[in-house]
């Protein structure tokens, strides 16, 4: 199994890195909003710090929709999807494999993002940014997870853009409010976040489990 | 044909989408070193048929069994004695024509990779292309790529979906090639196609489907071409 989703993994980064096309959208798209919230909100020292952490998670969720958006995609171009499907491998590990892609792809875009966020609104990120990275894993793996598995779906449907995040935001709803929580913790905007950490693990260890459980089925035709 | 002798028994299959039926019952044997070729028009269930053997459908009604295991329960690893050609080439516009075969051979567990990927980009003549993004290449080396691909991890079954639609005459003589040297070495094709003369060369039985059910079946030693397509003709003009 490890060297199936090894080569998955390389497969996806390779086309990445040759197209660009996840990151760059979701790079903009990110910076963009960004932009948008520190330019129409003139908010205050204190004001940024405890809104902030939800403005970034803001620009994380819906870059991490259109990066999502391109991960099955580029598996139904030419039917690729068939070709995984016909080759004698675990499905699971499919499902890795591309969780993995996903959770680097975005992980790259956030801390990308995160300076740009620091210098928009003024927030002090270097003291805690160990702590900040771990809730950055923590939350995308999470989001990545219950993504990865509705990637799969919504790229079936004919309406795929529109389909993922009808699907994915109302699931992910627990996990970005924990990744606010405890990101809002990190930048010292608020006291005490250890109910949403372990929300954070617990989230991300059940979707991980149901995601390679019912990847098979999903992909059934 | 002996009982020993067959490699894949396909009875009875059925197979239902929404309300369209697009296999109402089919049933095949294949032998050891033989070629099928189903015919049929478009919609006649060839392409289900052929999914639904290949493990790409898992729904279904009715069995299929290969070497005398049900494809059902046997898991994965019997999907590695298939080669699967289809309309579509399976390949990822992004990736090199090497890189397409690399990952098809780890998907695959090919023994001495980076050879055997070398190997099939001279077989497949597309030695100039191999550092060549598949987008930027014809439809003809698109097809011959992908029927590199479906012959990489050495099958011991060959299904083929309309294999000869698309290509050009060197990828059509480089699959004529391909095929009887495929069957020389005593391996098995099924292919379905709507071309009565390139599904006559190579077959050792003819089928035709219609309607998803095979409503003819003969040994090519038994009949002759002219026969064959008179029926042929016949059956579509039903």
């Amino acid at each position: 199994m490890r060297r199936t989703l090894a080569a998955i993994l390389w497969k996806d980064l390779k086309i990445e890195l040759r197209t660009k096309e996840a990151f760059s959208a979701s790079f903009v798209f990110s910076v963009l909003v960004l932009v948008i919230f520190n330019f129409t909100l003139d908010l205050s020292s204190d004001e940024a710090l405890k809104l902030g952490a939800g403005f970034l998670w803001i620009a994380f969720v819906f870059a991490g929709v259109l990066s999502l958006n391109r991960s099955f995609a580029l598996e139904k171009e030419e039917n690729c999807i068939q070709g995984l499907l016909l080759a004698p491998i675990d499905r699971g590990a499919i499902y890795v494999g591309k969780f993995l892609a996903n959770v680097i792809f975005m992980l790259v875009t956030e801390i990308m993002v995160l300076p740009l966020f620091a210098i928009f609104f003024n927030v002090a990120i270097v003291e805690r940014l160990w702590l900040l990275l771990v809730i950055f894993v923590l939350g995308t793996v999470g989001f990545s997870a219950v993504g990865t598995l509705f990637s799969a779906i919504a790229a079936q449907t004919r309406m795929r853009e529109v389909m993922l995040p009808i699907l994915l935001l109302p699931v992910t709803v627990p996990i970005l409010i924990a990744s606010v929580e405890t990101t809002a913790f990190a930048l010292g905007a608020q006291e005490g976040a250890s109910f949403w950490f372990k929300l954070l693990i617990v989230y991300d260890v059940i979707f991980f489990t149901v995601g390679l459980l019912t990847f098979e089925y999903v992909l059934q035709e | 044909m002996s009982d020993n002798q067959i490699v894949l028994r396909a009875e009875s299959l059925a197979k239902q989408f929404g309300t369209l039926t697009a296999l109402r019952s089919a049933s095949l044997k294949l032998a050891r070193g033989e070629f099928v070729t189903i015919f049929g028009r478009n919609g006649a269930g060839k392409t289900t048929f052929l999914k639904i053997v290949a493990g790409l459908i898992r729904s279904y009604r009715g069995s299929v069994h290969l070497f005398d295991e049900d494809c059902r329960s046997a898991g994965d690893l019997l999907r590695r004695r298939f080669g699967f050609v289809s309309h579509e080439s399976l390949l990822y516009q992004d990736l090199t024509v090497r890189d397409n075969l690399l990952f098809y051979g780890k998907m695959y567990g090919v023994n001495e990779i980076r050879s055997s990927v070398e190997r099939t980009i001279t077989e497949m003549g597309l030695e100039a292309k191999a550092s060549s993004l598949v987008r930027e290449l014809s439809r003809g080396m698109r097809q011959r790529l992908s029927l590199g691909r479906a012959f990489l991890h050495d099958p011991h079954i060959l299904l083929l979906d309309e294999p000869f639609t698309g290509l050009d005459d060197r990828a059509a003589a480089i699959l004529d090639g391909k095929l009887t040297r495929f069957k020389d070495a005593g391996r098995s094709v099924i292919m379905a196609t709507h071309n009565a003369e390139r599904g006559w060369k190579h077959a050792d039985s003819v089928a035709v489907l219609d309607r998803g059910i095979i409503v003819y079946n003969s040994a090519v030693k038994d009949t002759t071409f002219e026969k064959f397509r008179a029926e042929y003709l016949q059956i579509l003009s039903r």
